[in-house]
């Protein structure tokens, strides 16, 4: 009986897998495929990979995504770790507020965000550019690490606090040596999450992005208008390439905590 | 928290966000420039741009956007900071109606003379006033004729032909509404868009009869399905039907009799534009002949440009579903009043493809 239970337990999963990451199996494949249409596969070639490395668009696009991914991920880091601290030290009903504010911008569908951003932005004559990206960004990756960090600051023995006021530290003191080395591996884990949320945004990107920032995502979705070319199959391979990378390193963050 | 590094964590944060807001403010303000928004990729070649900015040292910025409605949010939110949009017919009315758009001064368009009179005066710009078309593009059948016959059913020329009973399973379709929808009313005889609820349902019955000979429904790739033999037709855009036939040549154009649609995306100028003159002068220059055949031959859309003809390559040319001919041209029709219909289209496909 436990021997056909586990036998179902592998068959599910591995089912569960292969239809996962099945679909992506093929861009990788035909990111190869010398024909550009994906009917036929007639042969392996690295022309893809030339001809996204020559694309100037796609290239400063690239340039784009980066600045702005890592700049809201350092923004959402400073902003999320200082939220949680401070509802650290406010009453029950104060915290609770705190987190369904925190929250709030993940559950607004992001058009509606990206519209009203729009019209706020505008109101304020901030210019539409890397700014307005990196600031909008950041209020749905700030919720990430607010929660992560929040997370870990639940797990901490509160009694470590009591001896360290028993021994005389400031809060500052306590924020400074005790906290902060405590959450740092929650705040890298949680920022590079917002590395990638920030990376793959398309539709606030569209509405926050000037006449001259456009950024990846949004490159290629309105390149629909005028066929996909197999050189986003290449593009597609690269970025998941990156996204393992960035997801294994969180992990491995995450594992020196636990 | 002690009021020290209360003080030091907002200095930190403001910090933070001047820093951010620095490297945000870089972008100039020169002179010379052209901000352009419209579909991204090459939908207006990065090397024919390169090639207008050498000539005339007027910098083109060239923000890319995935919808019609979002080009529409952007120019409404920020009027003055877009001097040119490339839209499709119908959002050229709605903005025309919002009172976004700027008319266009001919007297400083030498070039506007090459404009195929047969894409101007529509119903988005009766009198060619707010826009210029840009990029043509159409939907119509891709055929395999070998496979048709095969199938034994007879020779394809319309929409009324995909009835046939032998063509089960082998029709491939573009999964829209609204098209879909077009090629029931038009194969009744109605035009697209009907709102008539007697013909309506006529067409809904009509279009339920067609259920068993569609095999797919599929947006981004139809033409592969008759490049791998799954279907023997296709109703799709005339890219993907030029893709499909440069991948088998034995794949032929079928302008349905009935009529077919047409996109048209032109460009707009708006009406707080802050670089009009540059706007003019670039797109004087995308109205040369030798540019807009060089245009066509990259993005593979008709050009409206009839002067541009001699400089087209003999392959697109002689190629019907690029260079199309003015009578066929003529027996096309737009996608009006989508919003009207949509919701009545979209339950009755829906109710369509859960058969």
């Amino acid at each position: 009986m436990d021997k056909r239970v586990s036998a179902i337990r592998t068959f599910y999963l591995s089912l569960f897998f292969i239809v996962l990451y099945i679909p992506v199996l093929s861009v990788i494949l035909y990111s190869f495929n010398k024909s550009p249409s994906t009917a036929q596969w007639t042969g392996f070639t690295l022309d893809w990979y030339r001809d996204l490395f020559r694309d100037r668009v796609i290239v400063e696009s690239l340039k784009i995504s980066v600045q702005v991914a890592v700049l809201t991920s350092i923004l959402s880091a400073i902003l999320g770790t200082a939220t949680s601290i401070v509802s650290m030290y406010v009453t029950r009903k104060m915290e609770k507020t705190i987190r369904g504010i925190m929250l709030l911008p993940l559950l607004v569908p992001e058009v509606a965000l990206g519209i009203s951003l729009l019209i706020f932005f505008t109101a304020l004559k901030l210019p539409f550019g890397i700014l307005t990206l990196v600031l909008s960004h950041s209020l749905f990756c700030v919720p990430y690490v607010y929660i992560m960090v929040q997370l870990r600051l639940k797990e901490i023995n509160k009694s470590i606090f009591e001896a360290a006021k028993d021994l005389g530290a400031t809060r500052g003191q306590i924020i400074r040596t005790i906290i902060l080395p405590l959450v740092t591996p929650s705040i890298i884990t949680s920022s590079l999450l917002a590395l990638a949320i920030s990376l793959d945004d398309v539709i606030i990107s569209t509405y926050m992005s000037g006449p001259t920032s456009t950024t990846l995502p949004v490159h290629i979705f309105s390149m629909m208008r005028v066929g996909v070319t197999p050189k986003i199959n290449a593009l597609c391979t690269l970025i998941l390439v990156g996204t393992f990378f960035i997801v294994g390193l969180s992990q491995l963050f995450n594992k020196k905590v636990l | 928290m002690s009021k020290k590094t209360l003080r030091k964590t907002i200095t930190a944060l403001l910090a933070a966000i001047l820093i951010v807001a620095l490297v945000g403010c870089s972008g100039s303000k020169d002179a010379g420039q052209v901000n352009l928004m419209t579909w991204g990729g090459d939908f207006i070649p990065r090397e024919i741009i390169d090639e207008f900015e050498k000539e005339t040292g007027i910098k083109v910025n060239y923000k890319e956007v995935t919808s019609n409605e979002d080009m529409q949010s952007l120019l409404e939110a920020n009027p003055d900071q877009y001097d040119l949009a490339v839209v499709t017919d119908y959002m050229v009315d709605i903005l025309r109606q919002n009172g976004m758009l700027e008319k266009l001064d001919k007297s400083k368009l030498k070039n506007i003379a090459n404009i195929n009179p047969v894409y101007q005066g529509n119903y988005y710009d009766q009198n060619n006033e707010y826009s210029i078309p840009y990029a043509i593009s159409t939907s119509f059948l891709l055929v395999n004729p070998e496979g048709v016959a095969e199938k034994g059913a007879k020779p394809i020329t319309g929409y009324a032909d995909m009835w046939q009973e032998e063509l089960k399973d082998s029709i491939v379709v573009v999964d829209w509404s609204v098209e879909i929808m077009g090629i029931a009313l038009k194969a009744l005889g109605y035009e697209y868009n009907e709102t008539d609820p007697e013909k309506v349902a006529q067409a809904k019955e009509k279009l339920f009869a067609l259920s068993d000979n569609i095999v797919r429904f599929e947006t981004n790739t139809p033409e592969d399905s008759l490049v791998n033999g799954e279907a023997v037709i296709g109703f799709m855009y005339s890219n993907q039907a030029v893709k499909g036939q440069a991948a088998d040549s034995k794949l032929e154009p079928v302008f349905p009799v009935e009529g077919m649609p047409i996109f048209i995306d032109g460009f707009v100028m708006s009406k707080d534009a802050p670089n009009k003159d540059n706007t003019y002068k670039f797109l004087d220059f995308i109205m040369r002949p030798e540019i807009a055949a060089r245009i066509a031959e990259i993005t593979n859309f008709t050009t409206p440009n009839k002067a541009a003809e001699e400089f087209l390559s003999d392959e697109f040319k002689n190629n019907p579903m690029l260079n199309i001919p003015d009578e066929v041209a003529e027996n096309t029709s737009f996608y009006i009043n989508v919003a009207d219909v949509l919701e009545e289209y979209e339950h009755i496909y829906t109710e369509f493809k859960m058969q």
